[in-house]
């Protein structure tokens, strides 16, 4: 029995009779060339100088080794309590699907129901199957399609984030957003948090991301971030034309509103990275302040097996589980950089107006968002204050942070550092600015 | 208890000109014979006019149709919300950011009234506490003080501050706010304009006054109420008065002087509409400053705001902000500055230093250090969703891309089941219960529009 209820939020939150059925919302990257990178890992660890961590090799993971794994976990889920659901979703280059739950007119079940298996089990597993073949054949028909520019884009996990996140709200509408359609009354009691009915779900999204390097931030200019091995300046212009749609938007502008709106429903983002620190030194950092702002759980494969187990360990307890009795684990230092409006750039600092709070990397005489002029004289003050800033050492006590450091250098991240640092002090004229 | 030292004074009668135009005043007096000469206190007769007497029950609005189905109320609730955002897409991009506001509350006696159910009192608590979990929330880097106004008296019942924690817990103890005697509007004012002499104008100082009595009594002295409005106008102090019993002439000209709102809140979800149209930041009509760092700015006060000039278009800086590396919760380490042995907290990325909090200045390079979700927050302002059209039958007949909406999944209603014109629903309801984004051409249901459109502000077909 729970204790006598000694301060009535905490006798339920310490000891939780049962907890609520929950409802697993799972994010799967499958980029066909973020896979194929992870299935056949470079040979070579590219940051010597993390001797100390990226000695092992990496081994190979294919996308039908990882389902398989994803299938067991997500069984697994299933299978801990009555009521307990899952919804998968599938982000490939620039596009989101559902994959499962299918459509209530579609299939009213597999075909023959095979008498040694939950049939929640194979529904799931049998739809998920056919939902990732599915998207595969689209994407080779958009290949043959020659296509290929639209290949290159990130894997769409806005989209998904913001479909999970639309998903979510069907299931169990805010109070917030219905506002309108409830008794006025109702929100005298905030502090009663979303925990209305007794068997009202848990959420929690899940995000496993295949795709190395800060993907999700920078929607276009990383579209060259599979083909790292090669020097990608050119591909900058084209991108950014790309780009030129509401990308930039939907990168990660997008990612944050997803974040917060995430955050106001209490839903913890949990971010799994699979491509090892030996292909991707730079973790995906945006995903990482998505977990960290919305309390989820990041967590980045090293590569070595054992995933099926870690994907129990960490991920399968519900959020009202997880800091009691278990604990998450210790999370690493996060890297709160923001995406720059102008080249869309990662950076450590800044050019702020002061007006609209657009972010720009170099100093500029007028505000590309909301028009404001600046102060020309102001100008060259800036600048100065910019040349100075270095690359800061992190102390050996932390993780080593996301790689990319140079904040206004227009080199794009996965290159040497060195070269780099040079660059930012030529203080390289940026390309046309793409903002509509 | 009238404790208030300067001659707790009787109402100046000159400051509360009740409006005579508006049909209240003519029930007010019936009212002030019956609830007896009470100046502060004043009961409502129930069964007087429809907006003050009855309390409105509001699952009796909702109206069931022939078919006991409660569609059609619900969907006119939404048309009203549709139209409303509707008029909010084009409002100007130059906003306020970093705000400031003091939150006056009255706790005068009156708000014990039960025209409002259960109290007043009850009633404006909780919207003030989802209130500032809203306001924090759109505005990230602004900043909440509560003062209240009993027994003649004001008191500053949370100091300025950024922690949205912390005012709720102190709205939550009901014991501290007991409501008492009569409110002084000046002396609330006055506390409010003190509280806020230190900040520079060039940020939106803003008071918000939940007034629910129809008087207030103001010391005697050589300063009135007038004064105290002239003060307010120089300083720039925009102050929105929301009064819950009738239009008063001092709240009216006191909102209008200083460029806030004056409203009379018919019923609840008239308060609550009112309060939360103060939320998303204002319109910029200051100058902001020219600053390199936090304490600059404070430091500045608003003296160099002259490089604006009066009137035009406002100027604006770049600042060069830095954005910190959080460092997990693992060893201690000295933090630069309070340089105390600390967990966690944040490294500076010019200098490496360790910061224990964000927004702040470096204490060692000066750079102004804020975590980027903190300007994040303010995006949609900047990126705000397209509008979704509605879409017909015809049109869907034409171009039905999916039979799902593109947010959550859910399969739309079948075109052909639909009949033509079902007690043509209002104009912004979709009849095909679809909504079309102008951009990507996608198909969105009514709830996720909605949620789009109030809280995600992230088209999920854009986002492809």
């Amino acid at each position: 029995m729970a204790p006598l209820p000694s301060s009535h939020g905490s006798s339920s939150a310490s000891h939780p009779k049962t907890t609520p059925p929950s409802v697993l919302l799972v994010i799967i990257d499958i980029h066909p060339l973020s896979w194929s990178l992870l299935a056949s890992p470079p040979p070579l660890a590219p940051y010597p100088e993390h001797l100390g961590i990226d000695k092992a090799q990496a081994s190979p993971m294919t996308l039908p080794d990882f389902v398989t794994i994803l299938m067991g976990f997500l069984n697994a889920h299933l299978a801990s309590r009555w009521g307990n659901e899952v919804v998968v979703y599938g982000a490939s280059a620039g596009r989101a699907k559902l994959l499962y739950p299918p459509p209530s007119n579609a299939v009213a079940g597999p075909s023959k129901p095979r008498s040694n298996t939950y049939l929640p089990f194979q529904l799931l597993d049998s739809r998920i199957e056919e939902g990732l073949k599915e998207m595969a054949l689209e994407e080779r028909e958009r290949l043959e399609r020659g296509d290929v520019k639209s290949i290159n884009h990130p894997p769409a996990m806005v989209s998904a984030l913001t479909k999970a996140l639309c998903f979510i709200n069907r299931i169990i509408p805010n109070n917030a957003n219905s506002a309108a359609l409830m008794d006025p009354t109702a929100t005298q009691d905030p502090n009663a948090p979303s925990t209305n009915g007794p068997d009202k779900p848990e959420t929690r999204i899940m995000v496993i991301n295949a795709t190395p390097g800060e993907n999700v931030s920078t929607a276009q200019s990383d579209s060259n971030e599979n083909s790292t091995a090669n020097g990608n300046t050119q591909n900058n212009g084209e991108a950014s034309q790309s780009g030129k749609g509401g990308q930039m938007r939907g990168g990660y502008v997008g990612l944050m509103n997803c974040v917060f709106a995430a955050q106001k429903a209490k839903v913890p983002i949990d971010v799994l990275s699979l491509p090892p620190p030996s292909i991707d030194a730079s973790p995906p950092i945006f995903l990482q302040q998505a977990a960290h702002l919305t309390e989820g759980i990041y967590w980045q494969w090293n590569g070595r097996g054992g995933l099926l187990q870690y994907l129990h360990a960490l991920y399968l307890p519900p959020p009202s589980l997880r800091h009691h009795p278990f604990v998450v684990p210790p999370q690493d230092a996060v890297g709160f950089r923001a995406v720059c409006f102008c080249h869309h750039k990662t950076l450590d600092v800044g050019f702020v107006c002061s007006v609209c709070l657009s972010i720009f990397c170099e100093p500029r005489p007028v505000c590309l968002m909301c028009k404001t002029r600046f102060p020309i004289k102001s100008i060259p003050t800036l600048k100065s204050l910019a040349t100075y800033i270095e690359p800061i050492p992190i102390p050996d006590t932390v993780p080593p942070p996301p790689v990319q450091k140079g904040a206004w250098s227009n080199q794009p991240a996965e290159h040497n550092k060195k070269e780099r640092r040079k660059s930012a002090h030529n203080g390289d004229k940026a390309e046309p600015i793409e903002i509509d | 208890m009238p404790s208030y030292a300067p001659a707790a004074e009787e109402i100046d009668d000159d400051d509360f000109i009740d409006d005579d135009d508006l049909p209240g005043p003519p029930s007010r007096s019936k009212k002030g014979g019956a609830s007896g000469g009470k100046s502060g206190g004043k009961g409502k007769d129930p069964g007087r006019h429809a907006w003050e007497a009855e309390y409105k029950k509001s699952w009796d609005i909702v109206q069931e149709d022939e078919s006991g189905s409660l569609e059609s109320a619900v969907e006119s609730l939404l048309a009203r919300g549709r139209r409303k955002r509707a008029l909010m897409a084009d409002t100007p991009l130059r906003r306020s950011i970093i705000r400031h506001m003091f939150i006056i509350m009255d706790l005068s006696e009156s708000m014990m009234d039960k025209d409002y159910r259960p109290t007043r009192f009850e009633v404006v608590l909780g919207y003030l506490r989802s209130y500032v979990v809203e306001w924090f929330d759109q505005n990230p880097l602004g900043q909440i003080g509560i003062i209240i106004m009993r027994d003649r008296l004001s008191e500053v019942l949370v100091p300025m501050g950024g922690n949205p924690q912390e005012i709720l817990s102190v709205l939550s103890d009901k014991r501290r706010l007991e409501p008492s005697g009569e409110p002084s509007l000046q002396n609330g004012l006055v506390m409010a304009k003190g509280g806020m002499s230190h900040l520079p104008t060039t940020s939106s100082l803003e008071t918000l006054i939940v007034f629910s009595s129809i008087s207030t009594a103001d010391p005697d002295g050589p300063t009135t109420i007038h004064n105290v409005l002239e003060d307010l106008v120089e300083n720039k102090i925009r102050t929105t008065i929301l009064s819950l019993a009738g239009e008063i002439k001092i709240c009216r000209s006191i909102s209008e002087r200083t460029g806030g709102k004056f409203g009379v809140a018919l019923d609840q979800d008239h308060l609550k509409d009112l309060m939360w149209e103060t939320i998303p930041p204002p319109a910029t009509t200051i100058a902001p400053p020219i600053t390199i760092g936090v304490r600059n700015a404070l430091s500045a006060a608003g003296k160099n705001a002259s490089g604006s000039g009066g009137g035009k278009a406002p100027n604006g800086d770049l600042m060069v902000m830095g954005f910190p590396i959080q460092l997990p919760l693992g060893g201690e380490t000295l933090c630069s500055c309070h340089g105390l042995l600390k967990r966690g907290g944040y490294l500076c990325p010019r200098c490496g230093s360790k910061l224990c909090d964000v927004p702040t200045d470096c204490e060692v390079c000066g750079l102004m250090v804020v975590s980027s979700p903190h300007l994040a927050r303010s995006f949609w302002f900047l990126f705000p969703v397209a509008n979704y059209g509605v879409l017909h039958i015809e049109d869907v007949m034409e171009s039905s891309k999916s039979h799902t909406c593109t947010g959550c999944d859910v399969e739309f209603p079948d075109v052909s089941t639909i009949e033509e014109g079902v007690a043509q629903v209002e104009d912004g309801v979709s009849p095909t219960g679809r909504y079309r984004c102008a951009k990507c051409q996608n198909d969105f249901c009514a709830d996720c529009d909605l949620y789009i459109h109030d809280t995600l502000h992230t088209c999920p077909g854009c986002a492809q």
